[in-house]
């Protein structure tokens, strides 16, 4: 898996300076306008993204072939991406807390807002990886932007509800978001897995 | 003698396609040339035994273990190249190495280098910047880099000038002088498969039609080029396939069972592949 994970990022070596760039902008122009919503909505995209290059350059390269042939076993290949969609999305999450280092900033809304991509960014990963699996990269592309709207129409649904019976949406919305997406995670990976042990190379 | 390759009973259904009952066996220190048109279930087969396909039926055992029990050590000792380059086509040499050594328990990167050194491959490279001969050389070197016992190749040689077939073909005579170590090898290019072969498989339409050693195949079969007449005049139990043109009949015959007096041409591996592809059996 290992093997894979350090292929994955030498594979995709030349994009991460793009990534970057579009970090620091997004960051940048959040940081100038207030608004931590513009950023933090970047981890929805950063963590599909990625394992989303990583399984296009190995469908085209083979890898998967070699990969299992070699002693890699259907779990881990599956896993792999997993590792690899984390280890972006993580990071770039975590960085939405730099904006609480500017005092105009630190306010529970924000706080929250950052807790719901979060767990937003989690759920479309969640969703998509197994598709990326089951039906590959090129249909998937459509699949994650259907998935990315589904999942922010159920939110804003989800925020009118609670608001309607008369919670605190926002607190709401953000730990069931957050929580769905962690939980949502073993749950995925378990079904990959299932999907990469009954397929044919 | 011990198989490190035995296939039994293997079944596997396509949509439009399947294997029926495939056997075959790679004895310990031999290579087994797998041949058969385009279609006819070689790579199938040869995926059933890496693990890449799983199987409807049947048993597939390397080192006599099923396919699905090997451990990774086990598979370290299997090196496969499959028809196309699977290597990442981002990556040069050194990435591949730094990525291999990760893969495989046995990765010796001093015997990689030495391969691509042998073979001329340039180190700063990428590999998508490699020409077809130079991308199969680099999935050879990999494949003979970690201490593999058991080569798997399908196709390796395909789309390769007769110079880059001739190199593989002296690093597989290399890798086959210890006895301990065997070769399966699918290929189209019969006669590198002659030149290395000890045993001959066929397989047409999803079944095994033979899997002989190579010099009882070629001792057992001969071409006649006879008359209409005369070949109804052998025994139909002489005749395997049978070939009509405009100047005559030219057929597939055991030489066993020939009359005396009665010598036919030397069959190659191709001629035999050819009659009882596209033959009329009697």
């Amino acid at each position: 898996m290992i093997g894979t994970f350090v292929k994955d990022l030498k594979n995709l070596s030349g994009q991460l300076l793009y990534y970057a760039i579009i970090i620091v902008v997004f960051f940048g122009v959040g940081a100038v306008s207030g608004n931590v919503y513009f950023y933090a909505g970047l981890s929805i995209f950063c963590g599909v993204v990625a394992p989303l290059s990583a399984v296009s350059y190995d469908e085209k390269d083979n890898w998967d072939k070699f990969a299992l042939a070699s002693g890699v076993t259907r779990s881990e290949l599956a896993v792999s991406r997993y590792l690899l969609g984390l280890s972006v999305l993580l990071p770039v999450w975590a960085l939405s807390f730099l904006f609480f280092a500017i005092p105009s900033f630190r306010t529970a809304e924000n706080l929250l807002a950052v807790f719901t991509f979060g767990g937003l960014g989690l759920i479309v990963f969640d969703c998509v990886l197994p598709l990326i699996y089951r039906i590959g990269v090129e249909k998937s592309r459509v699949v994650y932007m259907i998935v990315v709207v589904a999942v922010m129409a159920l939110s804003v649904g989800a925020a009118s509800l609670v608001e309607l019976a008369g919670g605190d949406p926002a607190r709401v919305i953000a730990g069931i978001i957050l929580a769905l997406g962690v939980l949502g995670v073993p749950v995925s990976a378990a079904v990959s897995c299932r999907i990469y042990r009954r397929k044919d190379f | 003698m011990e198989d490190l390759i035995r296939v039994a009973g293997l079944c596997k259904q396509f949509r439009d396609f399947s294997l029926q009952n495939v056997a075959l066996r790679v004895p310990r220190g031999s290579v087994v040339g797998f041949i058969g048109e385009n279609g006819a279930g070689k790579s199938t087969t040869i995926k059933c035994i890496l693990g890449l396909v799983n199987p409807d039926g049947g048993a597939v055992e390397v080192f006599g273990k099923p396919v699905s029990a090997l451990t990774k050590a086990d598979r370290c000792g299997i090196g496969a190249v499959l028809g196309e380059s699977c290597l990442p086509a981002n990556l040069d040499l050194k990435d591949v190495d730094s990525v291999m050594k990760r893969v495989f328990s046995r990765w010796d990167s001093a015997a990689f280098f030495g391969y691509a050194d042998r073979f001329s491959l340039p180190r700063g490279k990428k590999i998508r910047e490699f020409s077809r001969g130079m991308q199969q050389k680099t999935s050879l070197a990999v494949a003979l880099s970690h201490g593999a016992r058991l080569l798997v190749l399908d196709e390796p040689t395909s789309g390769l000038d007769p110079v880059a077939r001739d190199e593989i073909l002296d690093l597989l005579y290399d890798f086959m002088q210890d006895e301990g170590h065997s070769v399966l090898i699918s290929s189209h290019i019969l006669s590198d498969l002659e030149k290395l072969c000890d045993y001959i498989a066929f397989i047409h339409g999803g079944s095994i039609v033979f899997e002989e050693e190579k010099d009882a195949l070629t001792e057992k079969y001969g071409v006649l080029r006879c008359t209409e007449g005369e070949l109804s005049a052998l025994d139909p139990a002489a005749v395997a396939a049978v070939r009509r043109g405009e100047y005559g009949v030219d057929a597939l015959v055991l030489r066993g069972r020939l009359p005396a007096g009665v010598s036919p041409a030397r069959a190659s591996v191709e001629d035999i592949m050819l009659y009882f592809s596209r033959g009329e059996h009697l």
